[in-house]
């Protein structure tokens, strides 16, 4: 017997959010923050030593002093950037997560198979999982579907600052 | 030293988040969700100020300021919302909520410790 395109839509959808999933799994086991902590690190432990070196040393050397103190300004700045860096990298990385995580749970909705078709997800129970601008990207792909006016509507907070809102 | 609570349910903003506080000289303890924070909050741990995401699991940061609201130790701490969230209706419902300020994801660490400087209580 032939499965049915139901079922099939179904399936797909299934295996698309556990595609997704396991792109969100590789993004959260990227190792970038980590390895750039070690070399703040690394750097926080050199200028440590430098400076140690440096009681024993430089006093006795106008020219190494120089250099000395144009090193540990270096290594501080750097370190300093290096944490930045992460930081930020730390955030991208949550939001790449969180979007995921609403596409996945999109798609498991979509291929639950306790609810007739049609009924599954709505495009207000989709807007209701958005976390950030998801919304700017649904307003504009209901647009190519020539949807733009009935289904997503722009939402003032009163603040004067337009929101996307998706629409009954 | 003023102590901070994070929550964040991603391991890896709890310790980013601890790096840059502990290197501005601040005490951290952490929190997984804000079931966790609620815990810690009930249990005695009386943070200068709470640093808390939105989108959580068990207890999302809404429900968790609520919470933290109705501890008579910390109804008045200051608490900064950290989100990817960047909608102004959820910045109205965790500001109805007692949230005392909001930062974007992603910040930076500047911007981060700027407003922290601006909440805490002056010594």
């Amino acid at each position: 017997m032939q499965p049915s395109p139901d079922h099939d839509e179904r399936l797909i959808c299934a295996v698309l959010a556990a595609q997704v999933a396991a792109i969100r799994d590789h993004v959260e086991a990227d190792a970038t923050v980590d390895l750039l902590w070690r070399i703040a690190d690394a750097l926080t432990l050199l200028s440590g030593l430098v400076t140690e070196l440096a009681t024993l040393h430089v006093a006795a050397d106008p020219v190494l002093e120089q250099r000395y103190d144009a090193a540990v300004a270096a290594g501080s700045e750097v370190s300093q950037s290096l944490d930045a860096l992460a930081f930020e990298q730390a955030q991208r990385h949550d939001l790449a997560r969180q979007k995921a995580d609403c596409v996945v749970a999109a798609l498991q909705r979509l291929a639950a198979t306790d609810a007739p078709q049609g009924s599954r997800l709505s495009q207000k129970e989709l807007a209701a999982m958005y976390i950030s601008d998801e919304h700017a990207v649904h307003k504009a792909v209901a647009r190519r579907f020539g949807e733009a006016g009935a289904s997503v509507a722009v939402v003032n907070d009163g603040a004067g600052t337009p929101q996307e809102g998706i629409g009954p | 030293m003023p102590a901070i609570l994070v929550l964040d349910d991603s391991a890896t903003m709890v310790m980013s988040l601890s790096r840059i506080l502990k290197k501005a000289g601040y005490e951290v303890e952490t929190a997984a969700d804000g079931k966790e924070g609620a815990a810690k909050l009930a249990g005695g741990l009386k943070p200068t100020l709470i640093l808390t995401d939105l989108n959580m699991p068990a207890m999302d940061g809404i429900a968790f300021i609520k919470e933290a609201r109705r501890n008579a130790a910390t109804r008045f701490t200051p608490i900064i919302v950290l989100t990817t969230e960047s909608g102004t209706l959820k910045r109205d419902e965790a500001r109805a909520a007692g949230a005392s300020g909001w930062l974007t994801k992603p910040t930076e660490p500047a911007e981060l410790l700027a407003t922290l400087k601006q909440l805490l209580p002056a010594k």
